[in-house]
């Protein structure tokens, strides 16, 4: 339930926060971070245009990956207070709530017949395609480490000590960042600051969208990345910490991911769009350290 | 003749069937008691797994047959022999995929296997005016018949080593020995080129296409299935689990599904397509089957439960969803004739029911969340991560294999599905067949509308599936506790649940927040571009070329063009076209094809045609006789 709290929360400032971030970094007074709700709320009041080649679907889909995230994060823990839903390998369900959303997302994006929302699309897909793998291995590898299979039961037990599992925590974190960032198509695979056309997987297939939908977007995304800021939190806490700690320990976490995005946004340039799919492929190698690290952890291969 | 009513003849025929053989094996279903009943020299034997089968090829078939009537009903202008045989061999088929099940010794089942693909042969010539066709159903029956020829083998070993050619002999061999490895390498061989497993599965994308959509339906829904099941059989006969074969199984079906769905992704017809996610869903068929095997050897119940009851239940959602898509083809075949995606488009203005049912079963393939594809999946990946705790390293680190197997697969199956619908059903039409299509009768959509309430029931309910086959299921993994996997599969009815009243929620909550506001309608945002027709749509070449790219060009896409040369002075008439080919069909099959009629044509040179050369050979003949009489040989 307390995931649930913070993810609503600082979903809805999570974009705020980044925007806050960049404006800071680039030497601009910028807008508040709790700018991002009143977006929102203005886009929900909104009436909106629909594109005549468009169907139900395009209609549908922005609802469906809303609740898609909703359920995903329904089963993410707090540290070891319990998700709402739990139950074993749901690990697996996160994946496929999360692959159903882009499904539904690129059918609504080819919906509208416009090239560049097909560009997009084909490009989410793949993209989409090539980071599961690394989160299976990293989760895989987790649930050989504890013994466990759902997300509530392995971040429970799961108790860091010694060189090789700080080494491993260090890259499950970062390939969590990393997984958070292509999820949400930001930088470095693609950079949402650039005009809309040019930014070429998640803006631009949602040009269409508008009004209701385009906040309802909005905000999927924001609880997407606060969902991952959580996930992030959960490799930190130790498994007997008094709740206020956990929570400040949350918000401090869910600060630095703001603010590590918005730096990123700021200092870096994305890929040029052909290194991509080998970037996206290192983080199954880097999972698969992750895996033998667990190996070695449990004395199932020497060191 | 209209063929309609000659089809309907062998509906009846396969009703009556289908009714008679699913009450004489329900009794079997329990797992309880085993049925024989001997019809003249013919004896059939019934037990649990060919029950469950029996179950699965009739609701296939009968979906099938239901469809094919209203499907036909164009083709007015074929003869009454035409009519007859396709009629004949759909019955032919039905019979003999249920007789195959029933059979208990290799000679009889070659026989029936024998009759189902000579019958399925037929079926596939339905349009066999066209080359193409003719070249695809040629390419099928010759490869069924290898494919037989390995079944006989094996099963000549298995007679050469028992005396006996009954399956049940099987048992006798020590698992591992040679003849054992001999006995199952052949007929798992065998089994495997009607499942289609790379590399043996080169038929299966030139053959579905090639068939009509009801045929079709039942071959990727059904009748490949037999392969999986011949498979199930041999291990379920073996007299204890061996590691190495399950771990050959579970690569090869690892293999299978990665290049089967890789494949898909850079389709253009939209039935090669679904053909291509046929051979997807048998490699993770086969795959579970192996991880279920490994895991019996290394005593790992827990493992072997959940992929057994992620193969049954594979298996039915599969069945399913595929007649569901193929019919589905099969409305915009006969709306639009093409299957071509490129000339598709905007299909959900004119079709909407048909792109409903297609976008479902889309969902449904692709193993997402809420439909019942989704339940034997997790259960799938549940056996591939608790796999991964097995103590031996080298066993873990092939449950992990399978595990990035399935989800690869998973990723590409939402690219190939998503191109399916997204280019092919929406957006707008490409061509003027498409924007006039017209939506097919209520009654031609009805077996889809009960595929459909099928899906759906075991989307809320999948444990029921595990329920009702529970006799099937404890006989297949000998006795397990299923305890667990159906403990997941409440989990996920649960979660399906969630999913669809969410959505319905904040729809509705939508619909409410927007019922104040102005909604107009306008053109797609073209970027200021206005003068955006269909054309400068995404096409399904393109969409899937970034595949290509990433696979760097070596899955088969073949482009024909000239370049330019330095003596061309002058432009000429120029062109470019691209198109996909089968890089195992190219490499192996064609090859072997190529080499022997090269052979043949070395030995063709005898055929002079000139009646000089034919009496010398009559004369050396005669000669050569004589020459033995006088050596005393003969």
């Amino acid at each position: 339930m307390i995931t649930v709290i913070v993810v609503c929360v600082f979903g809805l400032v999570f974009l705020g926060i980044i925007n806050r971030a960049k404006s800071v970094f680039g030497g601009r007074i910028g807008p508040r971070a709790v700018q991002s709700i009143w977006d929102v709320v203005r886009l929900f009041k909104k009436g909106s245009v629909i594109s005549t080649t468009t169907s139900s679907i395009f209609q549908l889909a922005p609802s469906i990956s809303f609740v898609c995230v909703i359920v995903a994060t329904l089963l993410i823990p707090f540290g070891p207070y319990p998700a709402v839903m739990h139950f074993d390998y749901d690990v697996v369900l996160f994946a496929y709530v999360l692959a159903l959303s882009r499904f539904v997302m690129i059918i609504a994006a080819l919906d509208t017949g416009s090239p560049f929302q097909g560009m997009g699309a084909n490009r989410e897909g793949l993209y989409g395609m090539l980071v599961e793998p690394a989160f299976f291995v990293l989760f895989g590898s987790l649930s050989l480490f504890t013994g466990h299979t759902s997300f509530t039961d392995m971040f429970r037990e799961l108790h860091l000590g010694g060189g090789v599992s700080y080494m491993m925590a260090g890259l499950a974190a970062y390939i969590v960042i990393q997984t958070a960032m292509i999820e949400s198509s930001r930088l470095p695979v693609d950079d949402p600051k650039t005009h809309l056309e040019l930014t070429m997987i998640h803006e631009v297939m949602i040009l269409d969208h508008s009004g209701f939908d385009l906040g309802l977007i909005t905000v999927t995304s924001g609880l997407k990345f606060a969902m991952y800021g959580v996930m992030l939190t959960n490799f930190f806490l130790p498994h007997n910490v008094w709740l206020p700690i956990a929570l400040a320990i949350g918000i401090v976490v869910q600060f630095a991911f703001a603010i590590t995005a918005g730096g990123l946004e700021s200092f870096r340039a994305r890929f040029k769009m052909t290194r991509n799919p080998q970037f996206i492929i290192t983080l199954t190698s880097i999972a698969m350290l992750v895996y033998f690290s667990v190996l070695i952890l449990m004395h199932k291969i020497g060191m | 003749m209209s063929m309609k009513f000659g089809f309907i003849v062998a509906v009846a025929f396969s009703i009556v069937l289908a009714v008679i053989t699913s009450v004489w094996v329900m009794p079997a279903f329990s797992g309880v008691t085993t049925l024989t009943v001997t019809i003249g020299n013919l004896v059939l034997h019934a037990d649990a797994i060919s029950a469950g089968m029996t179950l699965l090829i009739n609701t296939g078939v009968i979906l099938g047959a239901l469809y094919g009537v209203l499907y036909l009903a164009p083709y007015k202008n074929k003869s009454g022999t035409e009519v007859f045989i396709h009629a004949a061999s759909f019955f032919a088929l039905h019979i003999s995929m249920l007789f195959v099940v029933y059979m208990r010794d290799v000679v009889s089942l070659l026989i029936w296997w024998e009759v189902m693909s000579v019958s399925s042969f037929f079926l596939v010539l339905f349009d066999g005016h066209r080359a193409k066709v003719r070249e695809a159903a040629i390419s099928y029956i010759v490869q069924m018949h290898v494919g037989a020829a390995c079944i006989l083998a094996g099963g000549s070993v298995l007679f050469a080593t028992t005396g006996s050619w009954e399956f049940s002999a099987i048992q006798t061999l020590a698992v591992g020995s040679e003849a054992w490895w001999w006995v199952f390498g052949l007929m798992i061989t065998g089994f495997s080129m009607k499942a289609g497993l790379v590399p043996l599965h080169s038929w299966l994308p030139n053959a579905h296409p090639a068939a009509p959509s009801h045929v079709s339906g039942v071959m990727s829904g059904v009748m490949i299935k037999l392969g999986i099941y011949g498979i199930v059989r041999m291990l379920w006969l073996s007299n204890s689990p061996s590691e190495s074969l399950g771990m050959v199984l579970l690569v090869a079906g690892a293999v299978t599904a990665v290049y089967g769905i890789l494949k898909a992704t850079v389709q253009t017809d939209l039935k090669r397509l679904l053909a291509y996610s046929s051979i997807e869903n048998m490699g993770l068929l086969v795959m579970s089957i192996g991880m279920a095997e490994v895991a019996t050897a290394l005593n790992s119940p827990v493992v072997a439960a959940f992929a057994w009851c992620a193969v049954v239940l594979h298996a039915v959602v599969h069945m399913l969803a595929k007649t569901m898509l193929f019919q589905g083809a099969g409305n915009i075949y006969a709306a639009t004739h093409s299957r071509n995606l490129n000339d598709l488009g905007g299909l959900v203005h004119r079709m909407p029911k048909t792109v409903l049912l297609i976008t479902v079963s889309g969902i449904v393939i692709c193993g997402l969340p809420p439909f019942g594809a989704f339940a034997s999946e997790f259960l799938m990946y549940s056996a591939g991560i608790r796999g991964m705790w097995i103590e031996n390293v080298s066993s873990s680190i092939v449950y992990l294999a399978a595990v990035v197997a399935m989800c690869v697969a998973g990723g590409l199956a939402i690219i190939a599905f998503t191109k399916a619908i997204g280019i092919g059903l929406l957006g707008t039409a490409r061509t003027p067949q498409a924007l006039h299509a017209e939506e097919r009768s209520k009654l031609m959509l009805m077996p889809q509308y009960l595929a459909l309430i099928f899906v759906v029931a075991i989307a809320v309910y999948p444990q029921g599936i595990v329920d009702a086959t529970y006799g099937v299921l404890s006989n297949l993994s000998g006795g397990l506790d299923l305890t667990g996997a159906r403990a997941s599969l409440v989990n996920i009815g649960q979660v399906n649940i969630v999913l669809l009243l969410g959505t319905t929620i904040v729809f509705g909550l939508r619909r409410i927040a927007r019922s104040n506001t102005i909604i107009e309608r306008g053109p797609t945002w073209g970027c200021g571009f206005t003068a955006g027709d269909s054309r400068v749509q995404y096409t399904a070449t393109t969409y899937g070329d970034s595949i290509n790219e990433i696979a760097g060009g070596k899955i088969g896409i073949v482009h024909d063009y000239h370049a330019l040369n330095s003596e061309d002075v002058f432009p000429r008439t120029r062109w470019y076209t691209s198109h996909e080919v089968d890089i195992v069909e190219l490499s192996v099959v064609k090859k072997i094809t190529h080499a022997i009629s090269r052979g043949i044509q070395r030995i063709a040179i005898v055929q002079t045609g000139s009646i000089r050369a034919y009496i010398s050979y009559a004369f050396v003949f005669i000669l050569g006789i004589a020459l033995l009489t006088v050596m005393g040989a003969l």
